[in-house]
Parts: C-alpha cells; sequence; structure tokens
C-alpha cells in the first residue's frame, strides 16, 4: 500500500512538473505584459515592478483593437446564431421528421469534414471578388457559417439521437405543426448543447486564419487575431506593447474556456473519438 | 395518406437552407477546381483550356516537390509525436487523483489560443534579438547564445512543428483520458491477477482497448497535415529560403502572390483528392477491421 501511494505522489509530480513547463510561454507573455520595454529589452525573464496597466493602453491603441474587437464580435456572434438557426433546422428535420433522402443529406453533413479548406479557397476567392464581398463581414460570415456545418451536425446530432421521441409524438397528435414542435419541445431540451454550439463555433472563428487574413485584407475589416498578426510585424522593439496586445487578443477566449471548460472540451473532442 | 407526405416534405424544408448554403459555398467551388485545374487561369481572366499542362508542369516542379518533403517530414512528426506525448501523459493523468482536472484545464489551453498569437509569439522567443538565445547569452552559454532556429534552414521546419505540436497535444491528451476512461477496469484487474507489468498491460490491455480512438486520429493527422497552413505561414511564410515551404503555402503563394490560379487549382486539387483518398482507404479498412471482429 505504502508503496503504491508513493508511485501516486511520483506520477502527480511528473505530471505537474510537465504542466508547469507547458505552461511557461503563457506565463512569460503575462508577466512580460506587465514589464517595460526597456525592462524586456535588457532581459527576457524577469518580474514586472508594479501592476501597471499602460502597455495594454498603448497595445489597444496602437494595434486599433476597437474596431478589431467590434470586427470579431460582430462576425463571431453572427456566425454562431445564424450557424445554430441552419444547423438546428436542420438537424431537426433529419432526426426527427420523416423527410425525404434522410440517409443522404446525414451522409452529405458529415462527408463535408473531409473536404479540405484549401480546395474552395481559390475559387471562392474570385467569385468574392467579383460579388464584392471581398472585405466585408458578411461575406466572411457566409463563409463561416458553411465550414463549420459539417463538425456541427455531427455534435448536434449525436446528442438529438438520444433524446426521447415521446413528446414529438405527443404533440404532433395534438396537431402541434413541425416548426411549434422545434420552437416548443426541442429548443428548452437542447439548450445546454445549443449553448456549446454559440460557444465553440464563436471561439473558432475568433481565432481563425486563413479565410480571414484572405478575405479581409482592409485594415478596417481585420479581426482580433489579424491585427496582432500585423501588429507584431510593424514593432521591432517595443516588446512590452507585443506581449499586452497577445494577452488583449486571447483574453476573451481564455475567459469563455475558463468558465465553460467542460462543456468546451467535451464539444471540441466530440465527434473526434468515434472517428 | 396526403398528411404524411405534407409532413415528409415539410421535414425536407427544415434541412434545405444548410444544404443549399453548404452545397454553394463549398461544393461547387470544390467542384469548379476541376475545371480550373486545366485552364491557364490568373484569377480574374476568361480561363482558357490547356489540357494537362499545369499537371505535367507539377511533376517537374522542384518547389513543389521539395514541399511534398517537407509536408512528409511534418506528416511523419505529427502521427507520433503528440500521440507519444498525448498517450503518455493520459497514461499518468488518468492514475493519479482530482488534481488531473486543473492540470488537464491548463494543457488544453494553448489549443484555444489563436496560431497568429502563439505563432507570433513564438516568433518572438526564437529571434535573436528578443528571445531565448538573449538568456543564453546573458548566462554566457556560447553556443545557444546564437540561437535562432527560424533562421536556420535545417532547423526553422522543426521550430514551427514544435509550436504547432505545443498547441496541439492537449488536445491529444483529452481525447486520450477519454479514451482510456472507457477501458473498463476488471481488465486491468484481471492483469494484475496474471501478474501483468506496466509494458504487458500496455501492449495487451491498453492500446488494444483504444485502437479505434488511435485509428481515428492516425486518419485526422494526414488529412490535417497535408493541408496544414497556419503556423508556417505565421512564423516563416515558407522561408529562410523556401527551407519550410509545404504543399499548401505554395499553393497559397502561387495564387496570390504570382497568379497562377490555374497551376494552384491542379497542386491543389491533387493535394485534396490525395488525402481525400487516403481517408477512404483507412477508413474502409478499419471497418473491414471492425467488422471482422464481431
Amino acid at each position: 500500500m505504502k508503496r503504491k501511494r508513493r508511485k501516486v505522489c511520483l506520477l502527480t509530480a511528473a505530471a505537474v512538473i510537465v504542466t508547469l513547463v507547458h505552461i511557461i510561454p503563457l506565463a512569460t507573455i503575462i508577466i512580460n505584459s506587465f514589464r517595460t520595454n526597456q525592462e524586456i529589452n535588457l532581459s527576457m525573464l524577469g518580474f514586472p515592478k508594479g501592476i501597471d496597466f499602460q502597455n495594454y493602453l498603448v497595445a489597444w491603441e496602437k494595434g486599433g483593437y476597437a474596431s478589431a474587437y467590434v470586427n470579431s464580435l460582430i462576425i463571431g456572434a453572427g456566425t454562431a446564431f445564424v450557424e445554430l438557426f441552419v444547423i438546428g433546422f436542420a438537424v431537426y428535420g433529419i432526426q426527427k421528421t420523416d423527410c425525404y433522402f434522410k440517409k443522404f443529406f446525414s451522409t452529405y453533413f458529415v462527408a463535408g469534414l473531409a473536404i479540405p479548406a484549401f480546395t474552395i479557397l481559390v475559387p471562392l476567392f474570385s467569385f468574392y471578388n467579383q460579388a464584392e464581398l471581398l472585405n466585408t463581414r458578411v461575406g466572411i460570415i457566409i463563409i463561416y457559417v458553411a465550414t463549420n456545418m459539417s463538425f456541427n451536425y455531427m455534435f448536434l446530432s449525436a446528442f438529438f439521437e438520444g433524446m426521447s421521441r415521446e413528446l414529438d409524438e405527443a404533440a404532433r397528435i395534438d396537431g402541434a405543426t413541425e416548426m411549434q414542435n422545434f420552437i416548443y419541445n426541442t429548443i428548452p431540451m437542447a439548450k445546454p448543447i445549443f449553448t456549446s454550439i454559440i460557444l465553440i463555433t464563436f471561439v473558432n472563428t475568433w481565432n481563425e486564419f486563413l479565410f480571414s487574413n484572405t478575405f479581409l485584407q482592409e485594415k478596417t475589416m481585420r479581426t482580433v487575431s489579424l491585427r496582432f498578426y500585423n501588429f507584431v510585424g510593424s514593432t521591432s522593439v517595443e516588446y512590452g506593447y507585443v506581449y499586452a496586445a497577445a494577452i488583449i487578443s486571447i483574453l476573451p477566449v481564455v475567459v469563455i474556456y475558463m468558465f465553460t471548460q467542460d462543456k468546451f472540451i467535451e464539444g471540441m473532442t466530440a465527434g473526434s473519438v468515434k472517428g | 395518406m396526403k398528411k404524411i407526405k405534407k409532413t415528409r416534405l415539410n421535414g425536407t424544408f427544415f434541412i434545405l437552407p444548410a444544404f443549399i448554403w453548404h452545397f454553394c459555398i463549398i461544393v461547387v467551388p470544390a467542384c469548379s477546381m476541376f475545371y480550373y485545374s486545366l485552364t491557364n487561369w490568373n484569377g480574374l481572366s476568361k480561363p482558357e483550356f490547356v489540357g494537362l499542362a499545369n499537371f505535367r508542369r507539377m511533376i517537374h516542379d522542384t518547389d513543389f516537390l521539395f514541399a511534398i518533403r517537407n509536408n512528409l517530414i511534418w506528416t511523419v512528426l505529427f502521427l507520433f509525436v503528440p500521440l507519444v506525448l498525448g498517450l503518455g501523459m493520459a497514461l499518468i493523468f488518468t492514475k493519479i487523483g482530482k488534481i488531473q482536472m486543473p492540470l488537464r484545464t491548463l494543457c488544453f489551453l494553448p489549443y484555444v489560443i489563436s496560431a497568429a498569437v502563439s505563432g507570433k509569439i513564438f516568433t518572438v522567443f526564437y529571434s535573436p534579438y528578443s528571445g531565448v538565445a538573449t538568456i543564453f547569452d546573458k548566462l554566457e552559454i556560447e553556443s545557444l547564445s546564437n540561437f535562432a532556429p527560424l533562421g536556420d534552414r535545417a532547423q526553422a521546419l522543426y521550430a514551427a512543428a514544435f509550436v504547432d505540436n505545443w498547441h496541439w497535444w492537449g488536445f491529444v491528451l483529452v481525447l486520450m483520458m477519454s479514451a482510456l476512461h472507457q477501458v473498463s477496469a476488471e481488465l486491468y484487474e484481471a492483469a494484475d491477477m496474471e501478474g501483468a507489468g506496466f509494458f504487458q498491460k500496455l501492449v495487451h490491455v491498453t492500446i488494444p482497448q483504444i485502437k479505434p480512438t488511435i485509428a481515428a486520429y492516425f486518419i485526422f493527422v494526414i488529412i490535417a497535415t497535408f493541408t496544414t497552413f497556419d503556423y508556417v505561414w505565421i512564423m516563416t511564410q515558407g522561408g529562410p529560403a523556401g527551407a519550410t515551404e509545404l504543399l499548401s503555402t505554395r499553393i497559397y503563394k502561387t495564387n496570390f502572390l504570382t497568379y497562377e490560379s490555374g497551376y494552384s487549382s491542379a497542386m491543389s486539387l491533387s493535394v485534396c483528392l490525395f488525402a481525400l483518398s487516403v481517408y477512404l482507404i483507412l477508413n474502409y479498412m478499419q471497418h473491414r477491421k471492425g467488422d471482422r471482429r464481431e
């Protein structure tokens, strides 16, 4: 018994050490965001003299984060809610009604997962160019809703499969339309999973790089992550601002993650285990 | 009878918005690649049909072939490094007490941080003027005071892969932890009774039990790494002197820097078809195996 306890102690120590090493880069970002440019230039590692938000104020101004936050919030929230509507309807239709081509639609959405983003980039760019959708928030939302669809379909579909059908039958016998059944029966039951979908889709769009970097090239339209990408290139020695800007760029998603971690991790890894 | 038909139609209407949306934005552009890959299109003008010229050019394009080599290195790295790290740590995490939950949260954290931020921050860390090299310089460790992996042709690819792995292995950890939780404890008890050691249990109990997860992991890595883009583009844009050029960055540059959209389409199509066929073959093999066991 004693030997087993010692083993657990050793394993715990190993796990703690690996985790600490793993988050050194993040700790460095946080600590350095409170140090002045001179302090960082003298030594990359060190402790701040105090908690001073000067770097944050400068980085917020210089990086144009006010407009970037507006862009990211509109794009993230817009994508998340539109996504929820269209995919919520689709999964309801496939899982809960006797629709036509049930098998086809279900396979179609799952297979969408295997189409790499690179196949659509070039033709879509040319089309957006002609349709004057480049550098518009609506344009990028249209893309994001489509690219997030397959993942959310699998995630939501797994949940709907486990829901009881009795309520639906009862509602139909009482003469409810499918739309009424969806609004009054399904939505209240699926609320937690709908929240997960909104959060995960929001975080995905906040972090997305390939499409946003290609389709939002105008400065005023850039999202938070893109702003940071440009910001680092534009300053050379003002590392205090760079570290503060990094924190500004990741704070919303880290806060969302920290407060909803179980839901979040479960959602992010859903479907992957099943293959 | 009429009523049944009506409800079936109603159900179909629920699906149509998502289907049409996805079809127009994903499937139509993806299929148009088949046509564009046979033209000398520059992205703007009217494409001109050139037959298989793009594909012939591809076979002799040394930049493209070098990108394939880099991509293969990248794929092999990601097939094993995150798996060994993630599975190894998952084995430890599932044996320790409640502390595993906060540790798991911290290990997963980099996964929710955008590639633009982690990529650029690591560029700062890798820089000889602002990064780890300055620390070695202070400590007077001569051999490492010039540490600038992104500027070194031999190291740059691995340096970028290191960051992508840092961001990703926490995800693998969580995946493996949830797979390990589903292995029944009785199997381990039986193995203990037989006097099996750690490695025997790993090889004969754990790995066979979580095989579906590992197989899914391999399939996912192969698909994902063949079109991986973010970290390399953010950190090196394929440099120095093409040392980190991947298929994706090559395709991207051909389209957006030199405007050879036809050729870019041909490369993109080949890569995607290759990835898709690997996916289908592996998927088929996995399912056939599963059937046989039952």
